[in-house]
């Protein structure tokens, strides 16, 4: 709707023979006083030459003044259709960004083989201290994401935060639960891996075939809780850019999310490179 | 920036944790558990008591080494995946076993030795060789005598009582530790929005901002390792001698199980698809 109305307006300022109820108050306002003025002179004309003259003066000069504003009005239209379709670019962009989050959650990082099961979980591009700072289950803690926006709006570095922290509240609070329902699924799986991998003291499965098939049951069940996980990691990203925040300041979200990300990756690299890895002394007490 | 020279001073004084766990796991693998299985083989259990001592100290020596390399960099020992292999990874939590993991293998004992007991009780008392045998075929690589798969049999009310306890203890415990994981993390994100993004994530508001949660990382893991080492202890403590031998053979066995070069290179060839049924 906002787009038809735009796009429409700059051409129809040229006819100076408009209906009334076509125009913007403004025009409006100044149609009334060239009648008004064309009213007067008609009723005028015996007056002096002078006088005549003073009053075409008058005449031109509103002419000349009305049409330097159409000018200014036809090309502050003109930047602000240019301004719009940037948005809808923009908008599209927006939209295309969370495609490829979608895609990067729930098709890219599932895997396929049962190597890839530690490679999603503790990925071995991201150092350490990045997955310290912010993973869970292998990429961004779901509510994380929501606390970041929560960040973000208590610096105003939103526009419009009325409401945001009561609303980032609650849906902090919700994806709390499906969180910890996700950690305890898990945590089930690690609690109870000693009864069922092929070299559990219980387990007869111990033969190279019947061995695999019992760790590819395991990792089977890993698997469905990745999925699940990856699956609430998109869910805060979408209710970030389409449920809470409004369009001016999803731009903004996307870009931070990016930035801060980024900047914690940099951050973990340097004090990898400067803390190196965990060490102990090398003759430490006791038996070891 | 570090010295040039720090790398060969660290050299000299300190090896890192990766180094440690290797010889923790060679002595683990190589010398205490096939002593513990000698005795355990030996007719007359030379040694037994004082060998299960040696393992037990094996292990909460490694907690005391988890705790200790801890403060020199937290997130290395949470996220091994550099010294951890990828069987071992999905099965890590707060960086090491599950502490729900030992009584549920105290608990599989008890269940297997006296769902057993109810299937023998038709033919024997439980005591003679044939109901070793039964047992013996999910045990087979044990090789030990045979009054010791039934070792788990009618525990005692107050071993039941003790076990019971130290579950309530941890299903107290861990959702803390979870939750306070969490609540770090949180701090992170949020102090991180706060102070950095205006400054466009310099490295020093960044370092400021994980410094203080990274302290409560540090606080988690220790306090996870307790609770890992606290349940060894606590399981051993109640146990005769042939119940916590059973107990720390099967837990080592468990750890060199996911170090078996064998089954390893299978893993790694492996092209199975997972969820091939869903």
């Amino acid at each position: 709707m906002k787009r038809m109305m735009m796009s429409s307006s700059p051409s129809s300022y040229c006819d100076q023979e408009i209906e009334h109820g076509e125009r913007e108050e403004d025009e409006e306002m100044v149609d009334e006083l060239v009648r008004r003025q064309d009213g007067i002179a008609e009723r005028l004309q015996c007056m002096t030459f002078y006088k005549r003259e003073t009053n075409k003066r008058s005449e031109e000069l509103s002419w000349d003044k009305y049409g330097l504003w159409r000018e200014e009005q036809k090309s502050r239209a003109a930047r602000i259709e240019k301004q719009l379709k940037a948005r809808w670019e923009l908008e599209e962009l927006i939209e295309e960004q969370l495609n490829r989050f979608h895609a990067h959650y729930n098709q890219a990082m599932i895997p396929t083989r049962l190597k890839d099961v530690a490679e999603v979980l503790m990925p071995k591009w991201a150092p350490p201290q990045e997955l310290t700072i912010m993973s869970w289950l292998g990429d961004w803690r779901p509510s994380a994401i929501l606390e970041l926006l929560r960040g973000l709006a208590r610096s105003s570095s939103l526009s419009d935060t009325t409401g945001v922290d009561q609303l980032l509240a609650q849906l902090i609070h919700e994806i709390h639960i499906e969180e910890t329902v996700i950690d305890e699924e898990m945590a089930e799986i690690q609690a109870t891996c000693i009864l069922h991998l092929p070299f559990s003291p219980l387990n007869c499965n111990r033969s190279g075939g019947a061995a695999l098939r019992s760790i590819q049951a395991e990792f089977n069940k890993i698997k469905r809780v990745i999925i699940k996980a990856q699956q609430l990691r998109y869910k805060a990203l979408e209710l970030v850019v389409k449920k809470i925040l409004n369009q001016t300041d999803v731009p903004e979200f996307l870009v931070a999310f990016a930035g801060v990300q980024d900047a914690i990756h940099q951050f973990a690299e340097q004090q990898r490179l400067q803390k190196g890895v965990a060490t102990l002394p090398l003759k430490p007490s006791g038996s070891i | 920036m570090p010295s040039p020279f720090s790398l060969f001073r660290k050299k000299s004084t300190t090896r890192t944790f990766k180094d440690f766990y290797a010889e923790w796991f060679d002595t683990l693998k190589n010398n205490l558990l096939p002593l513990l299985r000698q005795s355990l083989s030996s007719p007359l259990h030379t040694l037994i008591s004082f060998r299960i001592d040696l393992l037990l100290q094996h292990f909460l020596s490694y907690y005391d080494s988890l705790d200790l390399a801890a403060s020199s960099d937290v997130s290395y020992l949470l996220f091994p995946s550099s010294w951890r292999n990828p069987l071992e990874i999905p099965f890590l939590f707060l960086g090491d076993l599950h502490p729900y993991l030992f009584t549920n293998l105290l608990r599989s004992f008890i269940d297997e030795a006296n769902n057993r007991r109810d299937e023998d009780d038709g033919e024997t008392d439980g005591f003679l060789p044939s109901g070793r045998n039964q047992i013996g075929q999910n045990l087979e690589f044990l090789d030990k005598p045979w009054q010791f798969p039934v070792a788990w049999k009618n525990p005692s009310k107050s071993m039941i009582t003790r076990i019971e306890q130290i579950e309530c203890g941890l299903r107290l415990m861990v959702p803390g530790l979870v939750s306070r994981v969490r609540k770090a993390q949180a701090a992170i994100m949020g102090k991180i929005a706060e102070d950095c993004v205006s400054c466009e994530g310099k490295k020093k508001e960044i370092d400021e901002a994980v410094k203080e949660e990274m302290e409560e990382m540090v606080a988690v893991f220790l306090d996870a390792n307790r609770l890992r080492r606290t349940v060894i202890s606590e399981i051993i403590d109640p146990t005769n001698v042939y119940q916590g031998a059973l107990f720390l053979e099967a837990l080592s066995q468990f750890l060199v199980g996911f170090r078996d070069p064998i089954l390893l290179a299978e893993f790694e060839r492996c092209n199975m698809p997972i969820l091939r049924f869903c």
